[in-house]
């Protein structure tokens, strides 16, 4: 069928399947026509005749016929995905939305924070920076985990140790997770001046980590978010993401902190 | 180009456009004036239901096309300037506008001529004033009528394709006389309508000196408590476009279908891993009247309230938009 519709999707066959813990698993999808995308964009993916929903592609950001894409088992949709086998047949349109700035990032010491799945968002940054360390020369990732039976990308941990600067911390036995950060902020030596943070955590904890941030020397103008919101269209057309005076899917979902703080947790 | 119809010459001119178009007028049925295929010319009470985003917009569409079928144009007799500033203003920038524009809202609309009609007995509901807006129309629509008298209609032709649907129709030309008559019909439609509400929203509302009320919680529960969260005021606007895109594909072939939402639904704000950010009642009321009057303003630059009244008289709990306005206003 040939529409020009921004609704229609394409064809993506799944070529292979990866478990990442018992909630995610990540999915190489082959395409019928070629994508690009920045890191941070998403792209809606189709279960045909199912349901339909966001995910940032967690690949290297290159224009390909082929893309990765790692879900966690949330609900309804996301489970029939984990139930699919390799061949099988999903849809995907996009790239949509805004991702991180990158040439504002470029040149400064970047701190990426993560919690749980969160690194999931991160992760084509990841791959971003590592591809072009001259733009991106200074790096630190803190990882934190509620489960150190669940990590997800564990397996990369030895080559990110070689890479740039990575600590992890399981909050198993911590009771508040803003401790965790507080103790990595307080290990890492940069220059807070020259940083910029991404927080990459469930939105209930942003406040607390930026806080952190904050007291270290880096403010919420130079920090970023990639906000998780309600979706439907993707495209700015059924108002379904609307966060105050922003939709999520078109002038997010990468956010600098400053301008989404209010907003955080709620919707006006 | 102007002309005046009487009454018989205006229903035989209907029944020629209704054999090139499937032809929609304003009918009668018990308190209510519906659009219906055309049968008699009632074209002087307001508001018509539903609004012209029932026929550019419909409550549930295909999201692409599943085969180019044409289908024969559509001519729409009776719309109010309010429902031509709503789609002038918000639908045709959200779906015919640059970015991801959508091919089958831009069919539809071409394919619907649009026959105004100014407000001869605006309903008390009617306050479209103070939303910025005027009971008239001077354009935006392909035709517009004034009914003159009961046998008198002056029919102005504002677009290419009016001009063409009024060509041959040997009507007679305007007097000076009726242009000053649509004047003073115009005027008492304009007074009327500024009778029926006093607080100028037409630069949005919710401004600061109203944020401090507008956040009361107990305010809002108080405002909501009779609420049924049916959604016909979200659904007989002329401007609330919100949908959700349903996802019907069978196993070989993509099919996705839009559908009208409602931010009063309790899933409208809900989110993966069961949480819903805005799971009170109170909260997505309140969240409706920000939309409206505040958020749409700041992005369309006009008022998402048109004034058309049509949530006051469809709310089966008699809920009134002036009202909780003016009691914002008050506190
Ligand atoms: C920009 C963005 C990027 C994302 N990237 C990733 C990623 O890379 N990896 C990942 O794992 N996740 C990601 N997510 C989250 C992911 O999209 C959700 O986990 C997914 O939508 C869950 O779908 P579900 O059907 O499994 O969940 P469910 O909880 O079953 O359903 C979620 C969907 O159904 C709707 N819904 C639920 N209940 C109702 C109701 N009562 N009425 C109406 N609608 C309802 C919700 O609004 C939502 O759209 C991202 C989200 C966003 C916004
Ligand atoms: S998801 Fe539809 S407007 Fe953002």
């Amino acid at each position: 069928m040939k529409t020009n519709s921004p609704y229609f999707p394409q064809t993506a066959k799944i070529i292979e399947i990866r478990p990442e813990t018992s909630l995610v698993k990540s999915f190489r999808l082959s395409l019928d026509n070629e994508i690009s995308f920045s890191p941070g964009e998403f792209i809606m993916l189709t279960i045909p005749g199912e349901g339909e929903f966001p995910l940032t592609p967690t690949s290297e950001p290159i224009k390909s016929t082929v893309i990765e894409v790692a879900v966690k088992k949330e609900g309804y949709a996301t489970e029939l995905l984990h139930e699919k086998r390799i061949g099988d047949v999903v849809g995907i349109r996009g790239p949509y939305g805004k991702g991180y700035p990158l040439t504002e990032l470029s040149g400064r010491d970047l701190i990426l924070i993560a919690q749980d799945e969160g690194i999931i968002q991160l992760h084509s940054l990841l791959m971003k920076i590592l591809s072009d360390r001259s733009r991106f020369p200074r790096l630190t990732l803190l990882y934190e985990f509620l489960n150190d039976r669940e990590v997800v990308y564990s397996s990369k941990f030895n080559n990110w140790h070689n890479e740039f600067i990575f600590y992890k911390t399981s909050s198993e036995n911590n009771s508040s997770t803003k401790k965790g950060i507080d103790q990595l902020l307080s290990k890492i030596d940069l220059d807070f001046d020259k940083a910029s943070a991404v927080i990459a955590a469930p939105e209930s904890m942003i406040k607390k980590i930026a806080l952190s941030l904050n007291m270290s020397g880096i403010s919420s103008e130079q920090i970023w978010i990639p906000l998780v919101r309600n979706m439907s269209c993707g495209i700015g057309k059924c108002r379904h993401c609307i966060t105050g005076d922003y939709y999520v899917c078109k002038d997010g979902p990468v956010f600098r902190l400053s301008d989404i703080y209010d907003t955080l947790g709620s919707i006006l | 180009m102007h002309l005046v119809f009487s009454e018989r010459k205006l229903k035989n001119l209907f029944s020629k456009w209704s054999l090139e178009a499937q032809l929609f007028t304003p009918d009668i049925q018990g308190r209510l004036v519906m659009y219906s295929e055309f049968a008699d010319i009632n074209l002087k009470k307001t508001p018509v239901w539903g609004s012209l985003k029932n026929y550019i917009l419909p409550s549930r569409r295909a999201a692409f096309e599943d085969s180019a079928k044409e289908k024969s144009p559509l001519i729409l007799v009776g719309v109010r300037n309010c429902d031509i500033r709503g789609a002038l203003g918000i639908l045709d920038r959200v779906f015919a506008g640059k970015e991801f524009s959508d091919p089958l809202y831009k069919k539809m609309r071409k394919n619907t001529l649009i026959v105004s009609v100014d407000c001869f007995m605006p309903a008390d509901t009617c306050f479209c004033i103070q939303t910025g807006g005027i009971p008239f129309v001077s354009a935006g629509s392909d035709i517009n009528i004034t009914p003159l008298s009961n046998d008198q209609y002056l029919l102005e032709s504002l677009s290419l394709e009016g001009k063409r649907l009024l060509s041959n129709s040997n009507a007679r030309g305007v007097s000076e006389l009726e242009l000053r008559m649509r004047n003073d019909i115009r005027d008492t439609a304009f007074k009327k309508v500024q009778g029926n509400f006093n607080i100028d929203i037409s630069r949005g509302f919710f401004k600061k000196t109203h944020t401090e009320t507008s956040e009361k919680k107990e305010y809002w529960e108080e405002l909501s408590a009779n609420c049924i969260q049916c959604g016909a005021c979200n659904f007989t606007c002329p401007t609330c476009y919100c949908t959700i895109l349903n996802e019907v594909s069978s196993r070989n072939k993509f099919f996705k279908v839009l559908q009208w939402d409602s931010c009063l639904f309790r899933g409208y704000f809900s989110r993966a891993g069961k949480k819903n950010l805005l799971p009170k009642l109170s909260e997505r009321f309140r969240y409706r009247y920000i939309c409206k009057l505040s958020l749409m303003y700041t992005e369309f630059g006009i008022s998402g309230c048109v004034g058309c009244g049509r949530c006051i008289q469809s709310c089966p709990a008699m809920i009134d938009m002036r009202e909780i306005i003016r009691g914002l206003c008050e506190n």
